[in-house]
């Protein structure tokens, strides 16, 4: 099937996964929403899945593939995936990130699409989804959204207080909001000061179904993430700051320095919303570590 | 104590009787048929003829279906599975969705142990099994919605009783039975008894063609077991529908690994996207005679779905003997 223009992008920063990148690939192009292209970019350079990829792009023209000729980390192949999305089909109205390891329900994109159709205050809708881990699976329990909440301040603060990051981030995505709010940034948890951003620009809305099943091969670690994001040791200081302080930072920076929430909102505005940010998420952090100090503790939370 | 036959249970029987009998050499030969096939044939086969007391209790034949014996639920035995199965129920119940829930019905001799839901047994567990973990995968909700009308195929039929329990829960879809001449009798006569409303349609020789149009306005569909959409040269041709979900409650495994593998190509063939199937479950193997195995030719033609786990299986939906396999498509086969 040949989308010359789609509707949606699906962009897939991969990093070496011959073993999934098949069973992965198949549960996107068997999606019963086909109105979509497949942006693939490889960032290992000795990566073996360029053959995986022209089997299927060979009968199927909505897959584009480009390998990165040096490793940029996650945060830049991320934002690449983005870019290339941008500037080959600007015209695309939704965007979302795939892993290179995970499956998807074959409803899953005919659902989200339905939900940001319907619902013009949306820019995130996201499924519920099933933990795989190699020999058992588990349901993700928590749920967020934001459907409902006007207030840009309001979903911000519940935003800061309870967001589910690592789920949140794989959504469907207006890809005009998603360029205001800043694609990723080079922080730690940049999904998560991501979505902060994103929730000054509108509603997040989770349908209640299991229809993305998501590899798990180890609890979230700060420190492999900076890893995988600076690779080559080139983790900057700032990155060892608190999180939720680069996150803030960041906010200031786009919103109160820069002015880019025009027309949505000014620097003023953006200014306070910062300010929200990095209270609420203080709050936050403070309950996680009174928690994790406490002797019924369970470590494994999910990081978001 | 005498079972009375059902309501309408004569006059359905005669039709399913009638309508069965006409499709007389679309069915498998005998001589094609495996071991297994041949006893569960033989054992059902006072359904053929059946007079007002077999009638009246068609249920019995539930045991050369699904192994399940209605005399584990009197006597001696009754205590012990009523222990094993209402712990099961309780944690089936528990974790899932109780819209789910059909029990068994009084018809036709049903049997089973009052549970806080309705009568219930072996069989009425494993198909809440079936539906939640369909429910789980995400697979039911089109049966539900019934827009566009989604079709189900269960190969083998059985008694009736899981093409009753989707009749019941999702009366919007359309399900397709195929099987041997005794079970798509039993199967039927049993709905279509328990569901007088519903739109049945049977399978003609004279006409193969007619059996798939107009197939929005089919509830329930009966065919022989040979007519499967690409059996050979004949049917390949047929405007067979996109099948949604293929259904197999342990019948495969019954047959030789010819037939399993020409039905699973064939869901796959039809763009069945989802295909789920039992298999290792009963206790009536036969000596020197092992069941089929059918995991290895699902897995040709379909991906594995996370929730086919074992320790998720045994954990939520207490699957603890056999297997039970969802899977879902693979573009490539």
């Amino acid at each position: 099937m040949t989308t010359v223009r789609p509707r949606i992008v699906l962009g897939m920063p991969a990093y070496n996964r011959p073993d999934t990148l098949p069973r992965t690939l198949e549960s996107l192009l068997t999606q019963t929403r086909g109105d979509f292209a497949l942006v693939i970019v490889e960032d290992d350079p000795a990566a073996a899945t360029a053959g995986i990829v022209d089997a299927y792009a060979r009968d199927d023209a909505r897959i584009g593939y480009e390998r990165n000729t040096t490793r940029l980390g996650m945060v830049g192949n991320w934002r690449r995936v983005f870019a290339i999305a941008r500037r080959r089909y600007p015209e695309a109205e939704y965007f979302a990130w795939v892993s290179d390891h995970d499956t998807w329900h074959p409803r899953w994109l005919a659902e989200l699409v339905a939900v940001l159709d319907a619902e013009p205050a949306a820019v995130l809708a996201y499924p519920r989804a099933l933990r795989v881990t190699p020999d058992d699976v588990r349901h993700a329990e928590k749920a967020f959204d934001t459907a409902g909440v006007r207030g840009r301040a309001a979903r911000l603060r519940r935003s800061a207080r309870h967001l589910l990051a690592g789920d949140m981030i794989y959504g469907l995505m207006r890809a005009a909001a998603l360029q205001a709010a800043g694609v990723f940034r080079p922080v730690v948890t940049p999904d998560r000061q991501l979505l902060l951003a994103l929730s000054l620009f509108g509603e997040v809305v989770q349908v209640p179904e299991v229809l993305w099943y998501r590899e798990v091969l180890r609890e979230f670690d700060l420190q492999r993430q900076r890893d995988v994001f600076f690779p080559g040791g080139a983790s900057p200081l700032y990155s060892y700051l608190p999180s939720h302080l680069q996150h803030s930072a960041v906010l200031c920076w786009d919103f109160a320095v820069c002015g880019r929430g025009r027309p949505a909102f000014g620097r003023l505005a953006g200014l306070r919303y910062a300010a929200t940010q990095l209270w609420w998420s203080s709050v936050r952090q403070l309950r996680q570590q009174r928690k994790s100090e406490s002797p019924s503790y369970v470590p494994g939370t999910q990081h978001g | 104590m005498t079972v009375p036959v059902p309501n309408g249970a004569n006059e359905h029987y005669a039709a399913a009787q009638a309508r069965v009998a006409a499709m007389a050499g679309a069915f498998v030969p005998e001589s094609q048929l495996t071991g297994a096939e041949v006893r569960q044939r033989a054992a059902l086969a006072p359904v053929r003829r059946a007079d007002a007391g077999t009638l009246a209790d068609l249920r019995q034949f539930g045991k050369a279906i699904s192994g399940v014996r209605r005399s584990n639920y009197r006597g001696e035995r009754a205590d012990a599975v009523r222990t094993n199965l209402s712990r099961d129920l309780q944690r089936l119940l528990d974790a899932g969705d109780r819209t789910l829930w059909v029990d068994e019905p009084a018809a036709f001799g049903g049997f089973g142990f009052a549970g806080p839901l309705g009568r219930y047994n072996e069989d009425t567990l494993r198909f809440f099994t079936v539906l939640s973990l369909l429910e789980e995968g995400a697979v039911l909700t089109p049966f539900r919605r019934g827009t566009p009308r989604p079709t189900l195929w269960e190969i083998g039929g059985g008694w009736g009783g899981f093409a009753h329990a989707v009749r019941t829960i999702c009366p919007l879809a359309t399900h397709l039975v195929t099987g041997s001449e005794e079970q798509l009798l039993l199967s039927a006569t049993y709905v279509a008894t328990l569901h007088p409303q519903a739109r049945l349609r049977f399978y003609d020789p004279a006409s193969p063609a007619a059996f798939w149009e107009q197939w929005d306005e089919v509830d329930v569909a009966f065919a022989p077991d040979g007519i499967v959409p690409g059996h050979d040269a004949a049917t390949a041709a047929l405007p067979v529908p996109r099948l949604e979900l293929v259904v197999d409650l342990g019948q495969l495994e019954r047959m030789d690994e010819s037939r399993v593998a020409r039905h699973v190509r064939t869901a796959w063939t039809t763009g069945a996207r989802f295909i789920l199937s039992l298999s290792g479950t009963r206790d009536d193997k036969a000596a020197g005679e092992p069941p089929t195995p059918v995991t290895p030719v699902v897995d040709r033609y379909y991906w594995r779905h996370p929730l086919s786990t074992p320790k998720y299986l045994d954990r939520r939906f207490v699957v603890r003997r056999g297997t039970c396999l969802l899977g879902w498509r693979r573009l490539h086969a």
